[in-house]
């Protein structure tokens, strides 16, 4: 055993196992997609571009991109926003609690999406808690359908990528100094403008890559549209889902699949670039 | 009238001893005063207390006649240099120097005139398009200089700005900030560790110790007329003779500590002539350490052991090794004398 | 004051559903009611007795270890390689190893089905669990590749040069430091493995079922206490991980990047 091939030895078992469950699959994911499809579960082999024909001249794939781009970019950006001021405590206090709140605020992503989304129902739904504080409050008369709609899926989503803009954001902060603010302050800027001069433009590198992050997972998300959608709502994740193990169409699920990979690593190259430049 | 006056000023961080004690301090205006004492003395929160970044807990600070204690930071128009600079990194060094200018409403004319003029005098004005990144330590440095003195402070803030630069670089920053200051007439407080710092730009220094002021005034009265042996000890090399001794004025009275700078001991060979240094000690050199200009001499002495410090071009230290004996002398004006504080 | 506000929003919002399902699941009432009439523990006693979810969170348990078995065997050899030794291409190994968890689960989960199919891998265990690899595995490289990097390389070389050969190095120096990390990769792995429900779906086929799977399936159809008192119970066996592997590694380091 030389000392070159060591690293390989160890090293194979996990490649071997990766390119059976990664490699292989992204690979004949393409294969199939170029497969023709007989309806029913049936396709034949061949080497054809039809079911991305098929694919791009249906208006419902449009119209899947626009409702897949409007949700996740509605999620992400929510996220942001209620994650930004979190982020920036956990960065900043030097409280004792801070290990607590900063695990808090992330742990949700351990917890199952199901039991996520079976929390959201009882908080959303015709008889949740949005709904009893409303109409105990004389504020609507009947609920307001919070589930089984865009909105709900929205909100669900929101909460889903939070976890991970907020440890996105934390790792952005880096910039920020507390006595380049200090500084600021002793210049004579009050604590207003210290946070849009400063602070901000400071954490904006961490909040775009932030938004991307939250974005890319609300568009890969499967279980929260499907769950609190109720049905009623179709984005690209839901329609694959049902193409594959409804329709049993494996080439049009595959092309579908395909195209939305394609959109995501736009997406995630966009990151990356990102990263990069702002590491400079 | 004092320009600066902090009066029972107290600071404590949780369940630790206090890090400002019922502190009183007066500077005058257009006076340069050294903060100095080693770390955790509490200088920089003094500091931070004057700037409004840390609430004291006890005591008032008041700023050309008014209490500024309730003042937030950014009402108090008092320029502060941070250790690390605290340079803007999203702006130029023109943005940063004209930052707190905008925060005043100055007209763009006006704004612009007086970034140049700060840059000039820090002798950046070439640079001020660039940003903190792509300047030197130094001009970076200069950059926080110029940023604080452009708002034309009633009082500037200097913590320990010196110490991230490199030795050469920090000699002549100080003679710079020196000039600077008196030109512009400001009054200022420098906090640093570092005594020699202190001594060579301050008008006054104030050697503080856990938290409180331990001795206020010109460089030369601490260094040379220390009032403890803190003090004493602080500000340059000290020997420490424990035991009795025999000094000018009789005894050293039991309870008491005697000090001499090692500078001011001679080292006597061959039975050379003692003249003029009273007190004397024999012993064997046990160590030589050679730093160039200086040559330090221990020897062990019956009064303990005793540091010598003599020229590097002076014939005394030659030929002398670990073992030889030799003698030591001071004069007694040399001697100070302290009684040991329980 | 404003500013603590909006903290005090944004944690209410994001674990609202976290801490009001638990409301819920001592309910006595029949459905998500708010507020709930009256408490009980009936729909615990319940779920203790639903078959259907008791058989698939025994099932998800034994599927769950011997993915975390699996993951970490295959796992660990292949982070230490990455973190103690030199070679080229390494770090272009180690983007693909952890490429993986960039990638939406449902795209992978096709295409494992795609390719398990027609080996007669699909809607079996042992596909089941090759196919929670493709979530497991990048993680455990991803934590285990950190933690062993950071341990000091010079402990490695001090116990060399006392004379203990390279594998005794290992076994007597490196994975006692490595252990803390090692159970907590573990664990997470496990409660990855645990909860995955997306590649399951497309594994798992009408028959098999996991835990996950069978609670999709029950809100798809159904939503009472009854699966609110299964979230809390999943929701409480995260954070005796999440805790567990605070007190270990540090659960901050462990998840971020």
């Amino acid at each position: 055993m030389t000392p070159r091939l060591l690293p390989w030895l160890l090293l194979a078992p996990a490649l071997v196992a990766l390119s059976l469950v990664f490699v292989l699959p992204i690979a004949w994911l393409f294969r199939i997609s170029l497969n023709i499809s007989e309806g029913s579960g049936a396709m034949v082999e061949a080497v054809a571009l039809d079911s991305y024909a098929t694919l791009f001249a249906d208006d419902f794939t449009w119209a899947l991109t626009a409702n897949s781009f409007r949700l996740a970019a509605t999620a992400s950006t929510g996220a942001v926003l209620l994650g930004y001021p979190i982020a920036l405590f956990l960065f900043r206090t030097r409280s004792r609690f801070r290990p607590l709140l900063a695990i808090l605020a992330v742990a949700p992503l351990m917890v199952s999406g199901v039991a996520r989304v079976v929390g959201w129902l009882v908080v959303l739904g015709d008889q949740g808690l949005v709904n009893a504080a409303l109409i105990g409050l004389g504020l609507v008369e009947r609920p307001v359908p919070l589930i089984n709609n865009w909105d709900g899926v929205a909100i669900g989503l929101t909460e889903s990528v939070m976890p991970y803009v907020i440890l996105s954001l934390l790792a952005g902060f880096g910039r920020l100094d507390r006595s380049v603010e200090e500084a600021a302050a002793t210049l004579g800027a009050p604590p207003w403008r210290v946070f849009l001069r400063i602070t901000l433009p400071l954490s904006l590198p961490g909040v775009v890559l932030g938004w991307l992050i939250g974005f890319v997972l609300a568009m890969s998300a499967f279980v929260t549209p499907r769950l609190l959608g109720g049905g009623r709502v179709f984005v690209l994740a839901t329609e694959i889902y049902d193409l594959a193990l409804e329709s049993v169409d494996w080439p049009a699920a595959a092309a579908l699949a395909m195209y939305a990979l394609a959109l995501l690593l736009l997406v995630l190259a966009a990151y990356t670039a990102l990263t990069r430049r702002i590491a400079h | 009238m004092a320009e600066l006056a902090l009066a029972g000023l107290s600071k404590r961080y949780g369940e630790g001893p206090p890090a400002v004690d019922a502190l009183d301090l007066a500077v005058a205006e257009g006076e340069f005063l050294a903060l100095l004492g080693p770390s955790g003395c509490g200088k920089t929160t003094t500091l931070r207390i004057v700037a409004g970044l840390v609430p004291p807990d006890a005591g008032t600070v008041r700023l050309g006649g008014h209490d500024i204690t309730a003042l937030p930071v950014h009402r108090r128009d008092i320029g502060l240099v941070f250790q690390s600079y605290a340079l803007f990194p999203h702006m130029t060094a023109a943005g940063n120097v004209g930052f707190g200018l905008e925060m005043r409403g100055l007209p763009r004319a006006e704004r612009d005139r007086r970034v140049a003029e700060a840059l000039r005098l820090v002798r950046l004005e070439e640079l001020g398009h660039r940003r903190p990144r792509e300047l030197s330590g130094g001009q970076q440095q200069r950059v926080a200089l110029a940023r604080a003195i452009a708002i034309r402070p009633s009082l500037l803030l200097l913590d320990e700005c010196l110490s991230n630069l490199d030795a050469k670089l920090r000699e002549e920053m100080r003679g710079e900030i020196r000039d600077i200051q008196r030109a512009a007439g400001i009054t200022a407080v420098f906090v640093t560790h570092d005594q020699t710092e202190a001594l060579a730009i301050c008008d006054r220094v104030a050697v503080m110790r856990e938290g409180r002021i331990e001795q206020i005034g010109t460089p030369e009265e601490v260094y040379e007329r220390p009032e403890t042996p803190f003090v004493a000890g602080f500000l340059g090399r000290m020997n420490r003779i424990a035991a009795p001794v025999a000094t000018v004025r009789g005894r050293l009275p039991s309870g008491h500590v005697a000090m001499v700078r090692p500078h001011r001991v001679r080292i006597l060979r061959d039975g050379a002539d003692p003249r003029g240094a009273e007190n004397r000690a024999d012993g064997t050199v046990r160590r030589i350490t050679y730093i160039g200009d200086v040559v330090q001499v221990e020897v062990e002495t019956p009064l303990g052991r005793l540091a010598a410090e003599v020229s590097g071009a002076a014939p005394e230290w030659r030929g002398l090794g670990p073992g030889a004996p030799v003698g030591l002398a001071w004069a007694a004006a040399d001697t100070l004398v302290f009684p040991v504080r329980a | 004051m404003l500013f603590r506000a909006l903290v005090f929003c944004g944690y209410a919002f994001l674990l609202a559903p976290g801490v009001f399902v638990f409301a819920i699941a001592f309910s006595s009432d029949r459905f998500l009611t708010f507020p709930p009439p009256g408490l009980s523990l009936r729909w615990f006693v319940a779920l203790w007795q639903h078959e259907g979810l008791m058989g698939a969170m025994q099932r998800s348990a034994i599927l769950a270890s011997v993915v975390t078995l699996l993951a970490l065997a295959i796992g660990v050899p292949a982070a230490y390689a990455i973190a103690r030794l030199r070679f080229p291409g390494r770090e272009a190994v180690f983007s693909a190893l952890t490429a993986p968890l960039l990638l939406p689960t449902l795209v992978l989960g096709l295409g494992i089905l795609l390719v398990f199919f027609p080996f007669g891998l699909a809607a079996t265990w042992p596909g089941l669990a090759i196919a929670h690899l493709a979530v497991t595995l990048p993680f455990v490289v991803r934590i285990m590749a950190t933690a062993l990097a950071t341990l000091p390389a010079d402990l490695e070389d001090a116990a060399a040069t006392l004379g203990a050969p390279p594998l005794t190095v290992v076994r007597r120096v490196t994975l006692p430091l490595a252990l803390p990390g090692l159970i907590a990769s573990g664990a997470l792995t496990f409660l990855i493995s645990f909860d995955e429900v997306v590649i399951s779906l497309f594994i798992a086929g009408p028959r098999l079922s996991t835990l996950p799977v069978a609670m999709y399936r029950y809100v798809e159809g159904n939503t009472d206490p009854l699966v609110a008192a299964l979230a809390v119970v999943l929701i409480v066996f995260s954070l005796a991980i999440v805790l567990l592997v605070e007190r270990l590694l540090g659960f901050m380091r462990a998840v971020g990047r």
